[in-house]
């Protein structure tokens, strides 16, 4: 096996799949971290990490799937990071950080109910739920980009369904609580 | 088969019925159901409203979500100028001149490796033809043919080859060369197969520190959501304490390669260019048929559960203590002055020197309970991370085992139960479940099972008599012992008797469903203490049962779950009663755990076997004394 690295063809290869890719890896990572700035650094990484890793892809026509797997993978590290960081001592202090003014806007423009309800539900559920459902990717695709099995895949997209609407009705009590307090100070100031 | 899809009972009439319909509408979403699941389903959902409102529920969500692709978004215009030029900075690091992009037998980055000979590597491992999933057995069925990857021999097998696998961090405890005790983070990054070259390389401890800690460490848990740990140990007394220290911070997962040498730089080949080419974007696929049998309502069902149980008024029995720290509250890190020049042997002998020489590090302990004698191995992090849970007894032996909790920031542990019969069993959600003994109604010791709120201490009792049930994160399933419990030696520990470790359905409602046959059995034989864990997705799950004739070692297996019949698979290259030390850890694709000393008197090892959809393989580092792995 030749051991010299091909950066022509490995770069031609990683200029190829960004054409191809980009947007929709931007919008994955996008929607897994709610941060567009963070999302384009990750988007970076990714593709960074595919031109490294260039030699493990097998088949060419798996590439898509590849590149999620990759992206995914990023995204649950920098997930992991953020637990991390978030950490509160129990001594009291704290090292957590307010969200972002991006994601603010974010959630309230883009978003809605969804988004929220997609943030409560646990980050491997939440992955599962975007690639198959707004991503397009098969069975064999999801179980790939998740590095699971087939049926650990299935398993976890049915979870996540479940996680989901247990999470939009919570979205949606708590909208709805909002509302009639909202509704009931209106009517209260009316009275004065 | 799992219990749920026997018996000839109408569907609906059970909860595990219900949650089998749940189960069904939501996989129907995305894929057809076998003929025989379909027609339990539209049966089901005849008779039951509730399952139907959630059916209707995933259908009307998932439209919802496809709403999404409506909103599209842009990546920033200069992403691909971004990326090239790192690209572009990438390809000209020497360490990727004239190389393939994945290293050879790299040094280990040695700032962290001073003083050490160790982690050696190695490995065993199945690249299966056909994959690593392709040839497993059932749990009841005959055992593979192929024999344990974690059995292979200590040494660089001719043939190993590097399995790149990305599956986070191993942590353990274990003493230093210095003698002092020392924390130790090494990523698993890859694991090394039985096909293809010898390019196995070492797991690299990055993040070796001294540990502050008064008690001889037998557990850790580490906090799910924080470095925060709570340590299980032995104080000078001998009796048993409680401590919560913080780990340390790990450095995160480097993502480019140091260079070890400086071969000739290579011009870049990848020209950034400002504007990226086209993109696709993927189409929306239309799936909306399930709705037309459905009503579009997506109303929640959650039911109410009884509550009818007093609650039990938690009292702390055991005053804790706050140990006093020696050192000032902050002690700057002292960074190695210069770089050792040491290469890291891939091949260690027994001598090897055990651990790396750590760095002094800040660790502030707080004990929230001494004095007493922890009991199992359950003691567990609640999945929020907020609470702390164990099962304790007096160390002078006056009173049998109760269940305590901590609440994350509070000074003491207390003790949620009073009855001096109780065992902390796993937490399900934001509860916890405890197990008792009881005389039942002919006069025998009876298995009960019980939620507690850990907040309020409000029990609610289960059906069934399942002894410590172990749920599942889905809470679905749970693994628990189903047989006969008696008293321990000592007087007040129960223990189970006559049984076996089976799986088994559960739901937040009615706890352990305890009629019929159970899905799977798990172990059976003597079985006097065990201990059971998940991980995060639910379908994989550790299962350690202590030796009966001596409690500090055991036996591993690692099992995975088909959480729709509930059949338990043990995959080709799945660690098998393998010879575990107390205490392991199973996430992200890998099982962690110690092995027992050598027979040559060496230290314990810690073992790492991790998995992709399509291989298996594994990792150990070289010997650690008194190495207790954090799970």
């Amino acid at each position: 096996m030749s051991e010299v690295w091909d950066h022509q063809e490995a770069g031609a290869f990683v200029e190829a799949l960004f054409a191809k890719h980009h947007s929709e890896i931007y919008a994955y990572l996008l929607r897994m971290l709610r941060e567009p700035e963070l999302a384009a650094d990750l988007t970076q990484d990714a593709f960074i990490k595919a031109y490294k890793n260039y030699d493990t892809l097998e088949k060419p026509e798996n590439a898509r799937a590849w590149l999620y797997q990759i992206a995914h993978r990023v995204a649950l590290d920098e997930i992991r990071r953020r637990k991390i960081i978030r950490f509160f001592p129990w001594t009291g202090e704290s090292h957590g950080s307010a969200p972002s003014a991006e994601r603010l806007v974010m959630d309230a423009n883009l978003s809605g109910d969804m988004q929220r309800a997609l943030a409560r539900i646990p980050e491997r559920q939440r992955a599962a739920l975007l690639l198959a459902e707004l991503h397009d990717l098969t069975g064999v695709e999801l179980a790939a980009a998740l590095g699971v099995s087939h049926v650990a895949a299935r398993a976890l997209l049915t979870r996540a369904r479940e996680s989901l609407r247990q999470a939009l009705a919570a979205e949606r009590a708590a909208e709805a609580e909002a509302e009639a307090k909202a509704t009931t100070s209106h009517s209260a100031e009316g009275h004065r | 088969m799992s219990p749920l899809q026997r018996g000839g009972r109408r569907p609906g009439h059970s909860s595990a019925a219900h949650d089998r319909a749940r189960t069904l509408s939501a996989e129907r979403v995305d894929w057809p159901l076998e003929a025989a699941d379909a027609t339990w389903l539209a049966e089901h959902l005849v008779d039951c409203e509730t399952c139907r409102d959630v059916a209707a529920a995933y259908d009307t969500d998932r439209l919802a979500l496809l709403t999404m692709r409506d909103r599209q978004p842009e990546p920033p215009r200069d992403l691909w100028a971004r990326t090239s030029a790192a690209i572009e900075r990438e390809s000209a690091s020497p360490a990727r001149a004239g190389q393939r992009p994945r290293p050879r037998r790299r040094s280990i980055p040695l700032g962290a490796l001073s003083g050490i000979a160790v982690i050696a590597v190695v490995v065993g491992a199945t690249a299966l033809s056909g994959g690593f999933f392709s040839a497993r057995g059932p749990v009841d069925g005959p055992a593979g043919s192929s024999p344990p990857i974690a059995a292979v021999p200590t040494s660089v097998l001719p043939g190993a080859t590097p399995m790149a696998v990305g599956v986070g961090s191993v942590e353990w405890l274990g003493t230093s060369s210095t003698g002092k005790l020392a924390y130790s983070s090494a990523p698993i990054e890859k694991v090394c197969t039985t096909t293809g070259q010898p390019d196995c390389e070492p797991v690299a401890d990055r993040d070796s520190k001294q540990i502050d800690l008064s008690i001889e460490p037998k557990s850790i848990s580490q906090s799910p959501v924080g470095n925060q740990a709570v340590v299980v140990g032995t104080d000078a007394s001998g009796s048993d304490a409680v401590v919560v220290m913080s780990l340390p911070t790990p450095r995160p997962s480097a993502t480019a390669t140091a260079p070890s040498a400086p071969p000739p730089t290579p011009r870049p080949t990848v020209t950034p260019t400002s504007t990226p080419p086209a993109t696709q974007t993927p189409a929306a696929s239309e799936s909306a048929s399930a709705l037309q049998s459905l009503e579009p309502s997506a109303s929640d069902s959650a039911s109410t559960e009884p509550s009818s149980t007093p609650g039990v008024t938690p009292s702390a029995s055991v005053e804790a203590s706050v140990v006093p720290t020696d050192e000032p509250s902050i002690v700057p890190s002292v960074e190695p002055s210069s770089e050792p020049s040491v290469e890291p042997t891939v091949a260690p002998t027994p001598e090897a020197t055990p651990i790396l020489t750590p760095e002094p590090t800040v660790s502030r302990n707080l004990a929230i309970i001494s004095g007493v004698k922890v009991v199992g191995q359950s003691a567990a992090y609640s999945p929020d991370g907020g609470w702390f849970a164990f099962t304790a007894r007096p160390s002078d032996g006056s009173d049998g085992p109760d269940i305590y909790v901590w609440r994350v920031g509070d000074e003491v542990a207390r003790a949620i139960t009073t009855d001096h019969a109780s065992v902390f069993a796993s937490w399900t959600d934001d509860r916890l479940i405890g197990s008792r003994i009881a005389a039942g109604p002919t006069g025998d010791l009876e298995a009960r099972s019980f939620f507690i709120d850990p907040a309020s201490g409000t029990e609610t009792a289960t059906a069934g008599k399942a002894w410590r049930p172990a749920v599942d994160p889905t809470g679905h399933w749970a693994v628990t012992w189903d047989g006969t419990v008696e008293i321990a030696g000592d007087g007040m520990t129960p223990v189970p008797a006559e049984g076996s470790l089976v799986l088994r359905g559960f739901s937040e409602s009615a706890g352990v469903a305890t009629d019929g046959s159970p899905a799977a059995v798990v172990a059976d034989g003597p079985v006097t203490e065990f201990d059971v864990r998940w991980d995060e997705t639910g379908t994989w799950l550790a299962v350690w049962v202590a030796d009966a004739s001596d409690p500090t070692i055991g036996r591993l297996s690692l099992l995975q779950l088909d959480p729709v019949s509930g059949q338990l698979d043990r995959p080709d290259g799945a660690p098998r009663d393998m010879p575990a030390l107390p205490g392991f850890s199973i996430a992200d694709g890998r099982l962690a755990w110690a092995t027992p000393r050598g027979q040559g008197g060496e230290g314990s090892r810690v073992q790492v076997v991790a998995w992709t959809d399509d291989a298996v393989g594994a990792v150990e580092s070289g010997p650690v004394e008194n190495v207790v792995v954090i799970h």
